[in-house]
């Protein structure tokens, strides 16, 4: 078992590797360069030559790439082209309230996913399955972007007037000064995952129930709610923690585009302003950040299946 | 550079601008595709609809444009569209144009010419600084020089590089005379400027002293900034007790941030959504007419184009009903390839062009190009650049003009900005003179159209020593003729600047160039 978590320890760093050539090539094939965006159209050449090499711009790709890489292993990504200011401390408070908002859609969304999971299977064929399958098929073919707007025109603007629709978190405060800039952006992410994590969870929880244990248990007079909690569920949620993984990597990744709907201060609207603003120290950051996530929470979802999984477990 | 701020606001965040505007210019261009939205009901409905006098108190919560996190309070240095809200707020020029079109004294008791070459600015007695010092003829000095100076790399800078720094002289405690370079009859409007305040001798911009009826109290680049009312202030007071400026880079999330009531009023509702918010009892349109351009830039220097016949054919195959329709959503001003429309001295006697396709069809033949074809180059860095270059090019086709377009990134675009031969721009200067430096006359630096004519520029020439306004305008009349007669530009139209706010103010007075009134807060309070 040691072998194997070392192997995919390894094989994490080096998609984090690639991850970073693509990040670097990715920034360098954008049109234009961040002298060009800083300076506008009153750029001379004169004065694009300088911050160019205040940039390390005037460089070699490879030179720059390097220089940049040392900077990530030392932990030191540099300075924010636009702030002036080192990127972690430009994004240390966005960060924070990115993790809470993750965080929160996390602790709400697996729970739920997870028991709606057990429900549709139990319920299978009934109504309720029914119900939540169109729900949760209907809410997984939606953009996330989609749904978001959606939550603002049902509880925000349109129909009911109960949560703001814009997250503004004063400078300076936390979002838990006013916690109910969290709801809606929330509330979307959970609306994104639930469907995915869910129906994972059922499928692998019919499969249980059909087994010949469970066929056992219930033979053997068990209350069906000691069959399902104790029996079934154990075994059904090995695939649901893959699941549960790729859907909380997703959030991380999918949160760009939900701060951006709700102007959530978070990394997501770091990373689009940074991309706005031709900041590549800020653009290579948070993408390597959510990189390192991915292959963090995939690491740990493989962990975690080993864990559940005996026969993994032992090998 | 007067009223370019949006101008150079976008220059400076590009990419912003090219993100949020390009959003919100594709969403017009849909939204009024084959709509009947006219231009008369764009322009007869500028004026509120909300009733009361507004009444002191309150926190003012407004929602702009984003700018970035590289932003200052500077006086001098206004770009983004946040830093105009607040620039408009904390700081006052000498004089400036009020939000009715006038041109008025803020500071100064009287601003005039002694001749062309010689200006004279009296200040009022006892106006007080947000520090408590009292305004002097030394500040006007201090700032004139701060402004000048490249390290401060200002707004004003350009416009103010005649005056002859040197022999700036201190006439009294109040009173500075201020010696040109060369002689301009309109300099009263090139240094009244919002982005030209009058700022301290002991200035600092990280505590940004000024004597506006707003003083600053906290801000965070990229993200707010909040004001105070200033109590000693020297005019009528600002109605709210707190200013609080949220910028939001999202047009939707600006308006949605208005629709849940988390803000009180907006800066540029996208176009698409005016129709919407205008049905809406509880919220009100602001649409102000603007002098705001954005032509198809012909470079007279370059073949087929330095051939007037063809320049002139391009603009009469022109729809530009159909461009304010299609383009802006009806929110604009017809043009008539010149600019300045809110110049005194615009020139309303050229008889409006309008479309004829036989004509222009004629002069191409004449000039022996009946089978023209154009490469036009674009970027989304304005918004309606892209979508008036496509309706422009399905025009074209019914003349049998065969139109390209080359659609770059904004930085692309800039990185060779002078030197398309068939192009855009956008420009958003007041008045004719201030633009025309900029653009058509020697040593211009943003001349797009490769311009240089020898009678047009001494005629501009002439106006700019010319101080009798009524002549001033024959002169500037002409020169506009000739933009009219063979010019570089088709000017289609002027774009109008949209907001919307809760009628739970009182009404606002529209501006003519900038959001909500010219960013004059100090005027908008909630009803009484």
């Amino acid at each position: 078992m040691r072998r194997t978590v070392i192997r995919r320890i390894l094989w994490g760093l080096l998609t984090l590797w690639v991850a970073s050539l693509l990040v670097f090539a990715a920034t360098l094939a954008l049109p234009g360069d961040p002298a060009t965006a800083i300076l506008g159209r009153e750029a001379t050449p004169e004065r694009l030559a300088a911050v160019r090499e205040n940039l390390h711009l005037d460089q070699s790709a490879l030179s720059q790439y390097l220089h940049w890489l040392g900077g990530v292993l030392t932990l030191d990504p540099g300075d924010s082209i636009v702030a002036q200011k080192p990127v972690t401390d430009v994004l240390s408070d966005r960060l924070v309230n990115s993790l809470w908002l993750t965080l929160v859609a996390g602790l709400v969304s697996i729970p739920l996913a997870i028991g709606l999971g057990v429900l549709m299977a139990v319920r299978r064929d009934g109504l309720t399955d029914h119900g939540l399958s169109t729900g949760t098929l209907v809410l997984a073919a939606l953009p996330p972007f989609v749904i978001g707007i959606g939550t603002v025109v049902l509880f925000s603007t349109e129909v009911f007037n109960w949560f703001p629709a814009v997250s503004l978190v004063p400078p300076g405060t936390s979002v838990w000064d006013s916690p109910d800039v969290l709801v809606l952006p929330a509330l979307t992410l959970c609306l994104v995952v639930v469907p995915y994590v869910s129906r994972v969870m059922r499928g692998s929880m019919v499969e249980v129930l059909e087994s010949d244990y469970v066929t056992m248990a219930r033979l053997k007079g068990l209350s069906e709610r000691r069959i399902i909690w104790r029996h079934a569920v154990p075994n059904a949620i090995a695939p649901a923690i893959q699941a549960v993984a790729l859907a909380l990597a997703y959030m991380a990744g999918g949160i760009v585009v939900i701060e951006f709907v709700f102007s959530y201060p978070g990394i997501g609207t770091a990373l689009v302003d940074g991309v706005r603003n031709r900041d590549m120290p800020v653009v290579q950051f948070v993408v390597m950040l959510i990189a390192a996530l991915y292959v963090l929470l995939n690491l740990a979802a493989d962990l975690a299946t080993i864990l559940v999984t005996p026969k993994l477990r032992t090998r | 550079m007067r009223d370019a701020h949006t101008r150079r606001q976008v220059l400076k965040s590009a990419g912003a601008a090219s993100m949020t505007l390009s959003a919100g210019g594709l969403l017009a261009a849909c939204g009024s595709g084959g709509s009947s939205a006219s231009s008369d009901s764009a322009t007869t409905d500028g004026s509120p609809a909300t009733t009361g006098k507004p009444k002191k108190g309150g926190e003012l919560r407004v929602g702009v444009q984003a700018g970035s996190n590289k932003e200052t309070q500077d006086a001098h240095t206004p770009n983004t569209d946040p830093e105009l809200a607040w620039a408009s707020n904390l700081y006052e020029p000498v004089a400036q144009y009020m939000p009715d079109g006038k041109f008025a004294n803020v500071l100064a008791e009287s601003f005039e010419a002694t001749d062309s070459s010689t200006w004279v600015v009296k200040l009022k007695s006892g106006v007080e600084f947000h520090n408590g010092k009292t305004v002097t003829a030394d500040d006007v000095i201090f700032s004139i020089r701060r402004i000048i100076d490249p390290k401060t790399a200002s707004r004003g800078g350009g416009g103010l590089a005649i005056v002859d720094v040197k022999n700036l002289k201190k006439l009294d405690d109040l009173t500075v005379q201020i010696p040109l370079k060369e002689p301009n009859s309109v300099f009263d409007t090139e240094f009244g400027q919002y982005f030209n305040g009058i700022v301290p001798t002991d200035y600092d911009p990280k505590s940004p002293v000024g004597t506006g009826p707003y003083k600053a109290d906290t801000f965070t680049a990229g993200q707010q900034a909040t004001l105070l009312r200033f109590d000693n202030y020297h005019g009528d007071p600002g109605y709210a007790d707190k200013i609080t400026i949220t910028e939001l880079a999202d047009p939707g999330a600006r308006v949605n941030a208005l629709l849940s009531g988390q803000v009180d009023a907006i800066a540029a509702l996208p176009g698409a959504q005016v129709k919407t918010l205008e049905s809406n009892k509880q919220f009100a349109v602001l649409n102000a007419e603007t002098g705001t351009w954005i032509p198809i830039s012909m470079h007279v220097d370059v073949k087929p184009l330095s051939d007037v016949r063809v320049r002139q054919a391009l603009r009469l195959l022109v729809d530009r009903k159909q461009m304010l329709t299609q383009v802006l959503n009806g929110y604009g001003q017809l043009g008539n390839d010149t600019w300045g429309r809110q110049d005194p001295a615009y020139n309303t006697s050229l008889q409006q062009r309008e479309q004829d396709l036989e004509q222009a069809k004629a002069l191409l033949k004449q000039a022996g190009q009946s089978d023209l074809r154009l490469e036009l180059t674009t970027s989304p860095f304005y918004e309606g650049m892209v979508s008036s270059a496509q309706v422009f090019i399905e025009q074209a086709k019914a003349a049998g003009v065969t139109v390209k377009l080359k659609q770059l990134d904004t930085d692309a675009f800039l990185a060779n900005y002078l030197k398309w031969p068939f192009t855009q721009g956008y420009w958003g200067t007041r008045d004719y003179i201030p633009q025309a430096a900029q653009i058509t006359l020697p040593g211009a630096t943003l001349n797009d159209i490769g311009w240089n004519d020898d009678e047009y520029t001494k005629i501009v020439g002439d106006a700019k020593k010319e101080l009798d306004p009524a002549k001033r305008k024959d002169l500037i009349g002409q020169a506009q003729q000739i933009d009219y007669d063979r010019g570089g530009y088709i000017i289609w139209g002027f774009a109008n600047v949209i907001d919307a706010y809760s009628k739970k103010l009182a009404p606002i007075e529209p501006g003519h160039f900038q959001s909500l009134g010219n960013y004059q807060l100090a005027r908008v309070g909630f009803a009484a």
